[in-house]
């Protein structure tokens, strides 16, 4: 379900007529997947009303539409997406911002309605538009932790005193444009894709290998700088097809393959691992390394029961070494 | 280029800011202090490639920083000082992508005081050399052609013989420099990374090759010039493409009048790895894995970065550098 809001009810008649919406309250309008709500000016009231409706709808995304006014050359009638939403008091931007789409502008919600030319100059540098309320509904939004996205129909010069007139004058018109836009945006954010199960012949991937696959895939790419679909050519599909091994098996192999040309290291480290740890294990000792190779030191444990047994532990350290280790953690390593 | 200009009420008839202004051929806005809007919101990193707003300010407070243990060569003392913050390029794992609120740039043009910082730390280190650095938070050549401080710290330079200046860039806009005499103690160092490398992560930053040519004009001009081999980021052809840029280098000439090269291995803070991850999903940074490591940072492991730094610094000796000229940068026991 969608949560759209909007400021007034005038921007939001022809919203209301076109989506066929039935008035709930004088501020809440809905038909089977969409709730309009109407939050009026101000952040902190459109925060307030946004966060309440959220827990009696089972939202999947908030849009936050409406007019605002321009710091920039922008056209009247133009409707931009919604970058980022900053929040400014006294014209003086508060810290927090919030992210409503990667592309577009960036629109700054203001406590106040900027009328004069010079406040509005003050305002340029910090974005390209100015509201009353989408700040306020972001941040209910993120609070909420539903996806918020926000458009703007640029509806006068921000700084100009004739800016409410003519917002009043253009209401139906700038509604008709808003209700048009939402209906295009609704329809296009409806479904959200599971993603796909990789399948390649002759290997069987779970969900969790498959993610694996994916993303070994992408970081191979990204180190060899080539397409994905070079990398996949050129890893040796033909030859683990011909192993006599379940397509299961044949898909962990692919994985170690993929992972020792990604970190040719991680394969050494754990070769000299297992070689120290097979020489120390033949007198019974353990040893533990950092499993994040941070640490140059190791730990040595045994057990003993008695002192003749402390003394053969004793003699046994004698013929044991750390050099490969120590070397290991130098960074002299033969890696080709 | 900018957005906006934001001028601090203060200094808005200081002889530097006009001229600033001047070149520039914007309108500024006046407000009463820069942080009254830098840095007030969080502004993505990412907007600088669109709404870049430069500020021309005084800086209060510190205005020289004592730099880390394993900052600079050691044995000797290093401070940076503080004449800018952000910078014009974009190099995926810049850690001030993570460090400020906001991309927008500010000049401090006080650089007088700063100036008068760096004596009374030279009075507190007497028969000492002392090094002062220009580039962490910003780079230090990349505006210089604006904001018209060179001359000060050369003026500097060459009044304390036991000061060593850094300018840590990877501009190549040399015109300001070329117009002063070199000092030994004024040493332009130039951050470089293999051609391919480069384009993948300087990005709006000149070509290795250009800075190399840089260098070379310097040098050919009698400045001492360093190199600095950081970020070194791990991918399969790395010695090769190292191998090559020290080829360059050597070809140019460079190599054998190098003051210094340091080696350091790509790091980061938790916060600013977020970052890099946020706004460079793509970057070949992650193709390889990274712990957390012994200060905190995220790095290769370390069996894997002392191998990288141990193969660049073999090939560098190999190439004429001279071995006590490489120090490696940042990292523990090196």
């Amino acid at each position: 379900m969608h949560l759209i809001t909007m400021a007034h009810l005038g921007e939001a008649q022809s919203v209301i007529q076109q989506l066929k919406l039935e008035r709930m309250t004088p501020e809440l309008f809905k038909n089977e997947e969409i709730v309009l709500l109407l939050t009026g000016e101000g952040p902190f009231e459109a925060a307030t009303k946004t966060a309440l409706i959220l827990s009696k709808y089972p939202f999947s995304e908030i849009i936050n539409i409406g007019i605002a006014g321009t710091l920039k050359d922008y056209n009247i009638g133009e409707i931009l997406p919604i970058r980022t939403l900053y929040l400014v008091n006294d014209l003086k931007p508060a810290f927090k911002s919030f992210k409503a789409g990667s592309e577009g502008v960036d629109c700054l919600t203001s406590f106040e309605r900027i009328l004069s030319p010079e406040k509005a100059q003050m305002l340029k540098g910090l974005g390209h538009l100015v509201d009353r309320e989408a700040w306020g509904v972001a941040m209910a939004a993120k609070t909420g932790g539903i996806p918020f996205k926000c458009y703007k129909m640029i509806s006068d010069t921000a700084g100009t005193l004739s800016a409410c007139e003519l917002v009043k004058e253009n209401a139906q018109e700038f509604s008709d444009k808003i209700a048009e836009f939402l209906k295009t945006i609704v329809s296009t954010s409806q479904t959200n894709e599971p993603e796909e199960k990789m399948a390649l012949p002759g290997f069987h991937f779970t969900f969790t290998s498959s993610h694996q696959f994916k993303n070994l895939l992408k970081k191979l790419s990204l180190k060899e700088n080539q397409e994905s679909a070079k990398v996949i050519n050129s890893l040796p599909l033909t030859e683990l097809r011909l192993l006599e091994v379940s397509p299961k098996e044949k898909t962990r192999k692919l994985i170690e393959v993929m992972e020792k040309r990604l970190n040719p290291f991680k394969a050494i480290l754990q070769d000299e691992k297992d070689k120290l740890q097979k020489s120390f294990a033949q007198h019974d000792f353990r040893i533990d390394i950092d499993p994040l190779w941070e640490k140059s030191k190791l730990t040595v444990s045994f057990e003993a029961g008695n002192d003749e047994e402390l003394q053969m532990k004793a003699l046994a350290f004698k013929t044991l070494s750390l050099q490969s280790f120590t070397k290991l953690m130098n960074g002299e390593i033969h890696v080709e | 280029m900018w957005n906006e200009v934001y001028v601090e009420e203060e200094i808005k008839n200081h002889p530097r800011v006009t001229s600033i202004l001047e070149k520039l051929k914007k309108e500024p806005l006046f407000v009463p202090r820069y942080d009254d809007i830098w840095g007030r919101s969080k502004k993505p990193y990412l907007h600088k490639r669109d709404s870049l707003n430069l500020f021309l300010a005084r800086k209060h407070g510190q205005l020289l920083k004592l730099a880390p243990d394993a900052y600079g060569s050691a044995g000797e003392p290093h401070y940076y000082f503080i004449h800018a913050y952000n910078c014009i390029y974009e190099c995926q794992y810049c850690y001030l992508q993570g460090y400020f609120n906001t991309p927008d740039i500010v000049l401090f043009i006080n650089h007088e005081e700063i100036i008068s910082e760096m004596e009374k730390v030279l009075s507190n280190h007497p028969g000492t050399k002392v090094w002062f650095h220009a580039g962490e938070f910003s780079d230090s050549l990349a505006l210089t052609h604006l904001t018209g401080e060179l001359e000060l710290y050369h003026e500097f330079c060459q009044k304390h013989p036991e000061a060593l200046i850094e300018l840590r860039t990877k501009s190549v806009n040399t015109r300001e420099l070329e117009k002063l005499p070199p000092l030994p103690n004024f040493i332009i160092s130039f951050s470089l990374s293999p051609e391919d490398m480069a384009k993948r992560i300087d990005m709006r930053t000149p070509s290795t090759k250009a800075r190399l040519q840089a260098m070379n004009t310097l040098q050919k001009a009698g400045f001492k010039i360093a190199a600095h081999f950081d970020p070194i980021i791990y991918e399969d052809k790395f010695r090769e493409r190292y191998e090559a840029l020290l080829n360059q280098m050597n070809s140019l000439g460079l190599n054998q009048s190098l003051e210094y090269l340091s080696l350091g291995v790509v790091r980061f803070t938790k916060d600013v790895y977020r970052e890099v991850e946020r706004n460079y999903p793509d970057s070949v940074i992650h193709s390889g894995s990274m712990v957390k490591s012994f200060d905190g940072k995220v790095r290769y492991h370390r069996p894997m970065r002392m191998w990288m730094m141990n193969t660049i610094k073999e090939l560098s000796i190999k190439s004429g550098i001279r071995p006590e000229l490489i120090y490696l940068c940042m990292e523990e026991d090196a």
